[in-house]
């Protein structure tokens, strides 16, 4: 109860959801990649993907390649994240507040795990179509052939600094939503003393 | 419910219609590559063949290799030719590449009786070329013949 009391400064915010909401309005608004895959020397790029819930950058040979329907589902996941981000706040600036509890939104958490599963579903797909293993992070080298003319491609995939700190915010969430029914139940718990003071009084 | 707006608002867009909605679109680049045979030096160990080389794609190439042979009419392979040295090809671009192939007796001989009936005779060089394209390596067939002249082999003669 103390360290409840220590992260909710006294019942007036809840710290670890203003940290969790900063975050994913951090990610929300930026426009880094959660994971990248980068195939050819370190100059110069023949293939090049980018991909994050809110962005999404494919280049092959230098030219964009193209999904009509992702740049409006990452403008659908940046909205979803900005109205989880205030509500958040919102949530962790009024920590007595019975109401404001669910509030404090977990679609922090769920987004990471949504992601890094589509991608690796994604990449099981990619690679039985190619006929290689492509890993999730790690080094790797496309080759393939056609009408005899033979290419090598050394590539890299890594998942990015902005996917952790998207997994921070995600944990961070949930951890703010058990901090704020702790500082509710400390809330309540000084008022039902003041309230059986005043019945006495009367 | 928020995320459905912008579906909504696509889905609109295209009739209600998914399938050109997930359809990736992707134009590659142009990409090709022209090889003219030119002029030939012979030296005292080598034969200099000098290729025009003609990028006609949209992506800067760097050829960094030929390993080839070099075939007379019948088919008799007559010796190993290679890249003196890389070239670099910009897009819509032509440069010279110098090609070598050594000079030895038995490759002298076998030139030599190549004009025992006509002064001059057509050598097809074949095999694969190296190229760098934006970071892969490339390797692609190459072929390319050339007119030799008795007269591009007088030095080897008087040697």
């Amino acid at each position: 109860m103390q360290i409840a009391n220590i992260l909710t400064m006294g019942k007036r915010i809840n710290l670890l959801g203003v940290i969790s909401a900063s975050l994913l309005l951090y990610l929300s608004l930026s426009n880094e990649p959660w994971w990248t895959l980068k195939g050819g020397s370190e100059t110069e790029c023949t293939l090049i993907a980018e991909i994050s819930p809110f962005m999404f950058n494919i280049q092959i040979l230098g030219k964009p390649l193209t999904i009509p329907a992702i740049p409006y589902l990452n403008l659908a996941a940046k909205l979803v994240m900005l109205l989880a981000a205030l509500t958040t706040l919102t949530g962790s600036l009024l920590p007595t507040k019975p109401w404001t509890k669910p509030l404090i939104s977990l679609k922090g958490l769920a987004l990471p795990i949504i992601f890094i599963a589509g991608t690796i579903v994604a990449l099981k797909i990619a690679g039985s179509q190619i006929g290689i293993d492509l890993p999730l992070a790690g080094n790797f080298a496309i080759s393939y052939t056609i009408n005899e003319v033979n290419a090598e491609i050394p590539a890299a995939t890594c998942i990015t600094a902005e996917y952790w700190i998207a997994c921070i915010a995600g944990v961070t969430s949930v951890l703010a939503k058990v901090l704020q029914g702790k500082a509710l139940a400390l809330s309540q718990k000084v008022q039902q003393p003041a309230k059986q003071w005043s019945v006495i009084s009367l | 419910m928020l995320f459905l707006g912008p579906i909504i608002f696509v889905l609109n867009q295209y009739n209600w219609n998914i399938s050109p909605l997930l359809q990736p679109e992707y134009s590659p680049p142009k990409m090709g590559f022209n090889v003219n045979a030119g002029e030939v030096k012979a030296e005292a160990d080598k034969l200099i063949i000098i290729c025009e080389l003609e990028n006609y794609g949209e992506i800067k190439a760097e050829l960094y290799e030929v390993q080839a042979t070099a075939y007379t009419l019948n088919h008799e392979a007559l010796a190993q030719v290679c890249l003196e040295s890389p070239v670099v090809l910009q897009p819509n671009s032509r440069k010279d590449a110098a090609l070598t192939m050594p000079l030895n007796d038995s490759v002298n001989q076998k030139m030599l009786s190549l004009f025992q009936e006509a002064n001059e005779t057509t050598i097809k060089v074949t095999g694969q070329a190296g190229l760098k394209v934006m970071g892969s390596k490339v390797t692609a067939p190459f072929e390319v013949s050339f007119q030799l002249k008795m007269e591009d082999l007088t030095g080897l003669a008087r040697d």
